[in-house]
């Protein structure tokens, strides 16, 4: 197995985008030495345990796939830079040199080692400083293309300081022998906002690691609605790096057959009076089964932290399984936290209150199964991709 | 319009209703009055359609239909309508949706065209006049964060929109306070007509002092003891209920 990413690698050749003048090819280098010694995931790690990876990754290649990303077809305002991720290395960016690979961490991380080692492009996305962009810039999807094998998708997503944005993504569409292995770098400045709205709607295998670090008083919220995905993966790792920050991550899913959704969130509070506020809730249906694992940090400098955290499940069959697991790490004493995690089944006095006011019992489930997801869905500020989710939510409570 | 013929029913085999006989019909107030335990909100929950409640002799028809065969949806599309002792709370259903699909699920049913969102909101309006509720409530989920009298007046609320005829109140007095009481009632007494009929379940004699009742009556370990006119609910206010467990208490017993 030694060096076998390493061939791979030099097979590549001086087909991934590099840049003579970066760091890249050296933080490419790091990535493969750390990849070649712990190797790709797999259930005995803690950090994967109940998670179907195993089984996903299995005769998986890496695919080094040079698909070209489609841009958004949108008008986007002139002063958004937006590129694909190549073209801004090919171009010595200087945004690249100072951020890409910087927050990714690759160690025991093999996935996010694989993707910074072997990725081919994604979306570049730099909202300069004091710039408020009024519409919502839509990233296109990640695809797995024909050859199948892990696909390394790379977005990286810098707002400048007092800048506001809307980012939203739809899906990350693969096939089942196939996996998207996406990363994407956030970098969320001073005093900025980042409004991020995610619907996962298609099949596929996809791990998606969203690493985003927070400066001084900025706002970072992440909605994301999953329902459907053979096997979908969504790791979230949120540092804040300065006072004053508040970070929302919300997400809502609903799953059904033998899909697995797999919600892994780190928020670590490095300095005081931060915000962090978390609330995952989710249907899971048939032979479904659901992950929530939600980590928060709080560091001995983060004092007056305010850190909540609460992950709520209905299982709608018998065969259906849910594993929650809070960790809470505190290490400042003068600190607000909580968190709360509930398994149950539909609350039948509800049902029979509907019911009882002539509402059949099919319609009357529906309601109480898409109130359950109102709480995450009420948190989309945007309200044309808001009507969106909850119309593909309501599709799918009805399709059962 | 509701005929009760020796309705018996029992809730993991404990006999609860043992032999429940009423007759109400269309312009009539009833009340049901009696201790606690006695079988009245098992009464009231097995009219409703409730599934814990395991009906194990006699009859309940409404309108000559057979009432203990619909499921609870059919009970109210055809016009009965239960305000529940403790309503629920559903988050995330909001309450305005609720009342429009409750009742265009009934017109429906009634061969009637359902009410647009115009027509709804200004039907919400004339009601909310009548019920003195607080506009605010209708914005909200279902019964959330409400006060035990919001909850109480959003029953009534419901009712005023549903236009039943059948009304059943389960304990709709308990834990008012004197002016949500006399808003209650006065609700009810609006609603009022030679077409439909209310019957109220009780424990308190209160509630009759602003919804005067054409008959009252007893109920006493699952069984109708005693049945009159208002002054009935008079003699219990002035008595109690202990007379009612010494005279019919030890035929029970035995």
């Amino acid at each position: 197995m030694a060096e076998h990413y390493k061939s791979i690698f030099e097979s590549a050749g001086n087909k991934l985008p590099d840049n003579a003048c970066s760091n890249l090819s050296h933080t490419r280098e790091n990535a493969l030495s750390e990849l070649e010694s712990i190797g790709l995931p797999n259930n005995r790690m803690e950090y994967w345990k109940y998670s179907r990876i195993g089984k996903v990754l299995k005769g998986l290649e890496v695919n080094l796939g040079l698909a070209d990303e489609e841009l958004s077809s949108l008008p986007l305002p002139s002063s958004v830079e937006y590129s694909s991720l190549s073209k801004a290395i090919a171009d010595n960016h200087p945004l690249i040199e100072k951020h890409l690979g910087k927050y990714a961490g690759i160690v025991n991380a093999g996935l996010t080692a694989l993707n910074t080692a072997f990725f081919s492009n994604g979306i570049f996305i730099h909202v300069p400083d004091d710039t408020v962009v009024e519409d919502p810039i839509y990233l296109p999807q990640h695809s797995a293309n024909a050859d199948g094998g892990i696909v390394q998708p790379r977005n990286l997503i810098v707002v400048g300081r007092n800048s506001s944005v809307t980012i939203i993504s739809e899906g990350t569409s693969g096939s089942t022998d196939a996996m998207i292995n996406a990363i994407e770098e956030i970098v969320v400045g001073e005093n900025a906002s980042l409004s991020q709205y995610l619907l996962q709607n298609d099949e596929g295998n996809s791990v998606n690691g969203s690493y985003v670090l927070q400066e001084r008083d900025s706002r970072y919220s992440r909605v994301t609605t999953t329902l459907n995905g053979t096997f979908v993966r969504n790791n979230v790792n949120v540092r804040m790096e300065g006072t004053g920050c508040e970070s929302n991550l919300y997400g809502y899913y609903h799953i059904r057959g033998k899909n697995q959704v797999d919600n892994h969130t780190i928020i670590e509070h490095k300095e005081p009076d931060c915000l962090s506020n978390e609330l995952y809730v989710g249907l899971l249906d048939e032979d479904a089964s659901g992950i929530f694992n939600g980590r928060v940090m709080v560091h001995q400098d983060a004092q007056r932290t305010n850190a909540f955290q609460s992950n709520k499940n209905i299982l709608l069959s018998d065969n259906a399984t849910m594993n929650t697991k809070p960790e809470l790490e505190i290490y400042a004493d003068d600190v607000k936290c909580s968190h709360g995690a509930t398994i149950g089944q539909v609350d039948q006095e509800a049902l029979f209150y509907l019911q009882s006011r002539g509402i059949p019992k099919q319609i009357a489930m529906s309601m109480l199964l898409q109130g359950f997801s109102i709480e995450v869905t009420d948190k989309i500020v945007d309200e044309d991709f808001r009507g969106k989710v909850l119309e593909q939510i309501l599709d799918h409570l009805n399709t059962g | 319009m509701l005929s009760v013929k020796d309705l018996k029913a029992s809730v993991e085999e404990t006999a609860i209703l043992k032999g429940i006989n009423l007759e109400v019909k269309a312009g009539e107030v009833h009340a049901i009055m009696g201790p606690n335990g006695s079988g009245k909100s098992t009464l009231a929950s097995v009219l409703a359609g409730r599934e814990e409640y395991d009906v194990t002799g006699g009859s309940a028809t409404f309108d000559g239909e057979d009432l203990l065969e619909m499921s609870p949806e059919d009970r109210a599309r055809k016009g009965m309508f239960m305000a529940f002792q403790y309503p629920v709370e559903i988050p995330g259903v909001n309450t305005t949706n609720f009342l429009r699909t409750s009742l265009n699920e009934v017109r429906k049913f009634n061969g009637l065209e359902p009410l647009n969102g115009a027509d709804f909101l200004k039907l919400m309006k004339e009601k909310m006049n009548v019920i003195e509720i607080d506009k605010s409530l209708t914005t909200r989920s279902v019964n959330e964060g409400f006060s035990g009298g919001e909850k109480k007046k959003s029953e009534i609320f419901q009712m005023a929109i549903l236009e039943p005829k059948l009304a059943i109140l389960d304990e709709t007095d308990s834990g008012l306070d004197i002016d949500a009481l006399r808003i209650v009632a006065e609700g009810v007494n609006r609603l009022k007509s030679s077409d439909n009929a209310t019957v109220i379940i009780t424990h308190y004699q209160r509630l009759l002092d602003y919804i005067v009742p054409d008959f009252v009556h007893i109920i006493y370990d699952g069984r109708i003891v005693k049945s009159g006119g208002k002054d009935l609910a008079l003699t219990l206010e002035e008595k109690g209920y202990d007379w009612i467990k010494e005279e019919f208490g030890e035929m029970t017993e035995a």
